[in-house]
């Protein structure tokens, strides 16, 4: 165990760097004595939000719904009942009935970019998985579907830690927004119970009412965001590497071996965030209650210096999406779309020239890329 | 008034004050914040409070990234500065 090093690792670009209180973990097996620790919960951020309307005056009422109903803010039967409620629908039997749905849009998805010499990766591939993969499953037709998709990622945005007073009024009203664009689902390319959302409203929950079903569709949808962002993130890795021919680093064979090690390297979120619940001890080390640890996911895999090793041997665990009972609900939704169209992608595509990227620079919790322009090299 | 780095460290201290219920005669520009009580919560109170002084974009952040009133009065200072 390495936490006695936690302040000589913190060389970092990250805002959260060096700041009293806040620790960043770079190494794989700190990180995982963290996770499995259970001193180290998520952040109370319904607690947070109670005490800032009792200080300010304020009210946050779409922040607390939503809240209330995101398994990642959560602990104890809350939680619980949540992810039983949504992991059902995401389970690989649950998945079963999209099989082909799914692969005639990840075709469709990539016949259109074939038919483009020059494309952004993120408006051809990223967001139509959003779109018209997951938006179809989860049910969801807002009234202003463009909007609606924008401010859907304010969502993802609540993860970070330490967002002003300011900022929490413009996510709730966001917040409320989203939830008064949902009027009613809309029947599916099967049938109306087929969507995730519209299984959700036909299900009698005692202690969930309809806008609490609703706010749960929408954080579903909405955290399909860093699946879109990870799936151009391997994309990127997979041709940046070889930018003088301008071929694939892997094959599609490779891939299937490699996925996993790509999920690690190329996991849209930076973090897992975790608040310690009480002042204690821990390997020699002082941790006083509501400091805030968030474990570098890509660094913890990546090994940057001899003090954070790349993790070895055979019980390396994956927490890309996650850890232990906060483990990603739709981590088999994304793998199950991820291990299709990357290879099918790299068939269609062997070679291509990395015209342009650049980060998402307003992005402080996921690796996301703003840009990212490709050209089929001329022959 | 002229906005300068004595009196963005005096607001600073009157506000920790009044959140922490400190006597604001026992501390001063160089105490430490997290000695005074300054918390996630008070963090974002805190910054609230600087936004709507100072008409700046102020993340809370500031108020772990510099340990005293001091500190962060400068920091604030250089944002007004900028603006």
């Amino acid at each position: 165990m390495k936490l006695k090093r936690l302040n000589s690792t913190a060389a970092s670009s990250s805002k959260f760097s060096n700041k009293e209180g806040f620790l960043i973990i770079k190494d794989y097996e700190t990180a995982i004595t963290i996770l499995k620790d259970d001193r180290f919960r998520v952040p109370n951020l319904h607690g947070f939000i109670e005490r800032l309307e009792l200080a300010t005056g304020n009210s946050f009422p779409s922040l607390k719904r939503f809240i209330h109903n995101s398994p990642f803010f959560l602990e104890g039967k809350r939680h619980q009942e949540l992810r039983n409620i949504s992991l059902k629908y995401f389970v690989p039997g649950g998945l079963k009935q999209w099989d082909s749905f799914i692969s005639k849009k990840i075709d469709l998805i990539i016949e259109r970019a074939m038919q483009k010499n020059e494309f952004d990766i993120i408006e051809s591939i990223g967001l139509p998985i959003f779109t018209e993969i997951c938006r179809p499953m989860i049910g969801l037709y807002p009234l202003n579907i463009k909007a609606f998709d924008a401010k859907a990622t304010v969502l993802q945005r609540l993860i970070e830690p330490m967002l002003s007073l300011n900022n929490l009024k413009r996510v709730d009203q966001d917040l409320g927004w989203l939830l008064s664009q949902i009027e009613h689902p809309i029947p599916t390319m099967q049938n109306k119970s087929d969507s995730v959302y519209a299984s959700l409203l036909s299900e009698a929950l005692d202690d969930f009412s309809e806008e609490d079903k609703t706010a749960i569709a929408i954080t579903l949808y909405a955290a399909v965001a860093p699946l879109s962002q990870t799936i151009t993130n391997i994309l990127h890795q997979l041709y940046k590497d070889d930018p003088d021919s301008h071929k694939a680093a892997v094959s599609c064979d490779q891939f299937a071996d490699q996925m996993e090690g790509c999920l690690h390297k190329a996991a849209a979120p930076i973090y897992i965030h975790r608040i310690a619940n009480s002042d204690f001890m821990i390997d020699g080390f002082k941790m006083n209650a509501g400091n805030t640890v968030m474990i570098e996911i890509a660094t913890a895999f990546r090994g940057d210096d001899e003090s954070c090793p790349v993790p070895s041997g055979n019980n390396i665990q994956n927490f890309a999406f996650g850890y232990g009972k906060h483990f990603c609900i739709g981590s088999h939704l994304s793998k199950r779309i991820i291990s299709e169209l990357i290879p099918k992608f790299l068939n269609a595509f062997p070679k291509l020239e990395v015209i342009e990227t650049k980060a998402d620079a307003n992005n402080h919790i996921a690796n996301a890329l703003a840009t990212f322009t490709v050209r089929r090299p001329l022959i | 008034m002229t906005t300068n780095k004595e009196n963005i460290a005096s607001f600073i201290l009157e506000k920790a004050a009044d959140l922490t219920k400190t006597d604001l005669s026992t501390i001063n520009g160089d105490s430490l914040l997290a000695n005074v009580g300054i918390d996630s919560l008070y963090a974002v109170l805190m910054c609230g409070f600087i936004e709507d002084e100072y008409e700046l974009e102020v993340e809370p952040i500031l108020m772990f990234e510099y340990k005293t009133a001091n500190q962060v009065a400068q920091a604030v200072f250089e944002m007004i500065e900028e603006k």
